[in-house]
């Protein structure tokens, strides 16, 4: 249910953020039986993604090489916030388990540690290893034709000039050498995407996104498609990144009509399949039990005695007239979820004087050092590829993701935090944001709705 | 081995200024810049073409031969220049006395500038109320006492070297850049060649000239002492914020807390706020900025344009002046006159000449005077024509309107490759009649199209993709190049037929290049940003990480 306008509201337990962090702790703790309104506000990591996510560290070892070993390294791990749960991998499992009872068929139901990870390629030519990822991206991985030659056709469309698959072939043959796959062939073809003769460029690949989902039906261009990659029998077709956003069948149309399974290529900033993740993610919320307000910005908190008893925020737009007289949304509940990520989700802020959490002044630390009072210029490197404490860092938790204050105490009994807004690793470079952000969710959820019973 | 009649070595404003001068002149020259042409103090210069008049109670003689050159250079290269009408906002002194004083002196000067300005074509100052001030421009503060106005010109450095640059080599010249001089060669106390190496192959080379000119700006005295000669200098270093938006319309004039002249200013699609101007004897290819020297330049216009910190700054342009060398004076009043150095006559080492100080408006005068000394030195007499023939597109300036209908592109995406490249702007689109993809905007900020990328990587000297930041100001807008680095640098290796590994290694550098001129300014919203781009160029792209995996291989 999605509730618009409310000047006031009462929950037991407040999510701020939709993310993938923020969606879990709400069903976490709806689940345990507690009463979730959650707070979201535009889009962060989750929907500018490339619609794959990896759970725990990294990117080298061969495919084979699946969860277990990984995990058992994320136990060892010096990464905050891993290092504080008493059973990460517990906590993952299950937080995966209850997402995924509510997403399509298509993804995995559960984590299976012998499971090789997910190999796709990116837009960039990279060869990523992810546990979770979309159902197009998914339907792209590799492992299953490790071994074998792999026969790859790539489509490009001349459309997307920018995407330049001639050029990106090298680069993904230099990538799956890498990884020890050594018999892949890869064709390109491209093709014009819409046939009426016009000249016309998508920046986005949301656009031609869009112009698949209204392109109905999908046969014609199937059609010259299959045409074009006939004689070269392909395993696997990989088209950009712009397989539908709204018709999330458009790729098991794709290979019915064309033949071979086709998927679409990760990341690049203009991709849609992050996006589409997060579109399932709202469905999701739509279907449990929980409330979400979208039209609010949450910016101040109140504190009674030793809890955390209020949040405070601004309504967006226009509709903020339908508010309070003072133009104040007042938000109070019996315990409260921080999952506003990192900058981009608009968790923590820089304001040239330093980092600091938006919502809560929570301090910011790096190794266990407070960065308030230090200017963004001595927390970043030169080296562009450098770890940074600019963006490793993030509130500190304990074991209950409990946010900690100055004294390195829990900063509320009733306040917890999960997601990226929690320091400690790079996002990027470290490769198991995805999963920390299932764990942390999971038993913030848990712990906010009263803990496990 | 090669010869040549002057080897001019620095590809900044003045190197690409003598060498098309001296190649007009019938000389056979070869200009050679160690990293990418005009990447050095022109680079992190303001852009203007203006008269100096802050030098006027300095050295009135800089001010007049700049508004002269000036106006030549309006009359070579029309295309890329543009007027800045500038605001000198006079602050509301407590005591009418101070007032009085400030606002008739002010005058004054602006009026003995006057004298000037028909040079240079400016519109004469004219004072202007408070309520006038605010209506040109909203954004300076309510609390002031007047102002006065006057013109000045802006232009594009970059691309005015490389049109002197392009016009040396259509008269004959050979243009290396990424090329650095690493040695002289001499027979006896004369100099007659050089050692050059390629930066980007590795490859040395030895050539032969009769003269070698140091036109190396702040590396003047490095290359002299290379020579075996001192020429001493007072660098001084500038720094500009760049910001994300043309913050006015008008250029706002300003005091800083010390004193100092300041400026808020638009420049092309961003604002520049600059600049300091603090001794400097670190290496001038290296300059560190200090987070006083953005607290000190944002604080200023602050206390003019209240706002100023609603915009966001972007990069950090940073530059050594190479100010002539005298003891004593404070920095601001360092004379930007230029002298040049015959070293046969001072230091008895024939075949070598330096060109110091002196500036970008007055680069052509400077060259001028410079190539003349080299045709003495050469028993040669042509006379120099770089004042009456137009740089290369700087003949006509083509209608935005036709060449956008006979492109298929944005009227305003035509304007731009216009105002860089004149009347070759068909020639720099014509790609896109054979491969209508190349129509496609890869930088939208700007907006640069595919096809302005290929013609500069095919026809201006870019060895490496970050060479495109000067060519067609890719990565110069409010995302600096988040989402249009991977593409240019594509365009790049295309072109270059580049494998894999130097592709994304082409990458890495522009992905690098860019963020030097941005981390020390990281700040606010930037930050979020900043997160983005890592995600989506290390993330997807895997750049940095996969030259590793690379390296790991057999
Ligand atoms: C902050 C600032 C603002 C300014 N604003 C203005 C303004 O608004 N108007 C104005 O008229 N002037 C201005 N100036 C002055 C003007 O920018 C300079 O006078 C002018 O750009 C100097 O040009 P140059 O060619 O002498 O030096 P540079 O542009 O520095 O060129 C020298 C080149 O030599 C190359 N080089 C060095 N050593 C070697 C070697 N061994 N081999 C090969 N190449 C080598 C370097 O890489 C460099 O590119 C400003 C200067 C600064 C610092």
């Amino acid at each position: 249910m999605i509730a618009d306008r409310i000047p006031y509201v009462t929950s037991d337990v407040i999510v701020v953020g939709g993310g993938l962090s923020g969606v879990v702790a709400a069903l976490a703790a709806s689940d345990k039986g507690a009463k979730v309104t959650l707070f979201r506000h535009g889009y962060g990591r989750t929907a500018l993604g490339g619609g794959m996510f990896s759970f725990a560290t990294n990117h080298d070892g061969s495919v084979k090489d699946a969860l277990k070993s990984r995990i058992a390294a994320m136990a060892k791990n010096e990464l905050l916030p891993y290092s504080q749960m008493k059973d990460p991998l517990k906590s993952l499992r299950q937080a995966y388990k209850l997402l995924a009872a509510k997403l399509p068929a298509d993804f995995p139901r559960d984590i299976e540690e012998d499971a090789p990870q997910l190999l796709c390629l990116s837009e960039g030519g990279a060869l990523l290893r992810g546990d979770m990822a979309v159902p197009q991206v998914r339907s792209g991985d590799l492992a299953r034709f490790v071994g074998g030659d792999v026969k790859i056709a790539v489509i490009g469309f001349t459309e997307l000039p920018f995407f330049r698959p001639q050029l990106l072939k090298e680069q993904w043959l230099m990538d799956m050498h890498a990884a020890g796959i050594e018999k892949a062939e890869i064709r390109v073809f491209t093709l014009p995407m819409l046939d009426d003769g016009r000249q016309t460029f998508f920046r986005m690949y949301s656009e031609a996104a869009r112009i698949l989902d209204a392109m109905n039906p999908l046969g014609p261009l199937a059609e010259r498609i299959r045409e074009e990659i006939k004689g070269f029998r392909p395993d696997l077709v990989l088209f950009p990144p712009m397989l539908g956003l709204a018709r999330r069948d458009a790729v098991r149309d794709m290979s019915e009509l064309i033949g071979p399974p086709c998927a679409e290529l990760v990341g690049g900033h203009q991709a849609v399949a992050g996006l589409r993740f997060q579109q399932l993610l709202d469905e999701i919320l739509k279907a449990a039990d929980v409330r979400v307000v979208t039209n609010c910005s949450l910016t101040g908190s109140v504190w009674q005695g030793k809890k955390l008893f209020r949040l405070s925020g601004l309504p967006d737009g226009e509709e903020g007239n339908s508010f309070n007289d003072d133009g104040v949304i007042y938000v109070e509940a019996k315990s409260f979820v921080l999952a506003t990520g990192r900058f981009i989700g608009g968790g923590l802020a820089e304001d040239g004087d330093g980092v600091f959490e938006t919502i809560c002044m929570l301090p910011v630390t790096y190794a266990g050092k407070r960065l308030r009072g230090l200017p963004a210029i001595k927390l970043v490197e030169r080296d562009y590829a450098a770890k940074h404490v600019m963006f490793s860092c993030g509130i500190d938790v304990n074991e209950h993701m409990q946010p900690l204050n100055v004294r390195r105490e829990a900063a509320f009994p009733n306040l917890f935090a999960c997601g990226d807004i929690i320091g400690g690793y790079d996002l990027v470079l470290d490769g198991c944001a995805d999963g920390l952000a299932l764990a942390s969710a999971y038993i913030s959820g848990v712990n906010a709705a009263g803990g496990e019973k | 081995m090669k010869e040549f009649d002057l080897l001019v070595v620095g590809g900044g404003v003045n190197g690409c200024g003598i060498a098309r001068d001296a190649a007009k002149r019938g000389l056979k020259v070869m200009l050679v810049e160690k990293g990418d042409i005009s990447a050095g103090t022109t680079w992190g210069s303001s852009g203007m073409i203006h008269g100096g008049i802050r030098y006027l109670f300095s050295d009135v003689g800089v001010t007049k031969l700049a508004c002269i050159d000036s106006g030549y250079i309006q009359k070579i290269a029309p295309h890329m220049i543009f007027r800045i009408p500038f605001i000198f906002v006079l602050p509301n002194h407590t005591s009418w006395v101070h007032r009085f004083i400030i606002y008739e002196g002010a005058s004054a000067v602006f009026e003995t500038y006057d004298n000037f300005a028909k040079y240079k074509g400016g519109k004469p100052a004219c004072r202007l109320t408070p309520a006038e001030v605010r209506k040109l421009e909203p954004l300076i503060r309510e609390d002031i006492h007047g102002g006065i106005s006057m013109d000045e010109w802006g232009i594009d450095c970059p691309r005015l070297c490389l049109a002197n640059a392009k016009d040396a080599e259509l008269n004959g010249a050979e243009v290396r850049t990424h090329t650095r001089l690493v040695s002289f060669i001499k027979d006896g106390s004369r100099i007659v060649g050089a050692e050059l190496r390629n930066e980007v192959s590795g490859e040395t080379e030895e050539v032969k000239a009769r003269i070698v000119f140091n036109a190396t700006g702040p590396w003047v005295p490095q290359l002299a002492a290379l020579a075996g000669c001192e020429v001493k200098l007072r660098p001084a270093k500038g720094v500009h914020l760049v910001l994300d938006r043309r913050l006015t319309d008008y250029g706002v004039l300003c005091t800083a807390i010390d004193g100092r002249q300041m400026f808020v200013m638009p420049h092309e699609n961003v604002s520049y706020i600059g600049t300091t101007d603090d001794d400097y004897y670190g290496d001038p290819g290296d300059i560190p900025v200090l987070e006083d020297e953005i607290a000190y330049l944002l604080q200023a216009a602050e206390s003019y344009i209240p706002d100023v910190r609603k915009a966001r700054v972007i990069k950090v342009l940073r530059a050594v002046r190479p100010t002539l060398f005298e003891t004593g004076k404070y920095e601001d009043d360092l004379t930007r006159e230029h002298q040049i150095f015959d070293h046969e006559e001072r230091d008895g080492i024939p075949g070598f000449i330096t060109m110091g100080g002196g500036k970008l408006a007055s680069y052509r005068v400077m060259s001028e005077e410079a190539v003349d000394l080299v045709m003495l030195k050469l028993g040669k007499v042509n006379p120099c024509r770089s004042h009456l023939d137009p740089l290369p597109g700087g003949d006509t300036t083509p209608s935005a309107e036709a060449l956008a209908a006979e492109f298929g592109i944005d009227p305003y995406a035509a304007s731009r490759v216009i105002y860089r490249h004149g009347s070759w702007a068909a020639r720099v689109l014509e790609s896109i009649k054979t491969n209508p993809g190349d129509a496609y905007v890869v930088d939208r900020y700007e907006p640069t199209l595919a096809a302005e990328i290929r013609y500069c990587v095919r026809n201006e000297w870019v060895k490496r993709p970050s060479d495109l930041i000067r060519r067609c100001r890719v990565g110069e807008g409010a995302d600096q190049g988040m989402a249009s680095i991977q593409q240019a640098t594509q365009i790049f290796a295309e072109e270059n037929k580049l494998g894999p590994r130097e592709t994304i290694e082409a990458a890495d550098d522009f992905l690098q290049a860019k963020w030097f001129e941005r981390h020390e300014a990281l700040s606010g919203v930037g930050v979020a940003q900043e997160e983005l781009s890592r995600m989506i160029n290390l993330g997807c792209w895997r750049t940095a990480q996969r030259s590793r995996i690379e390296r790991r291989l057999p």
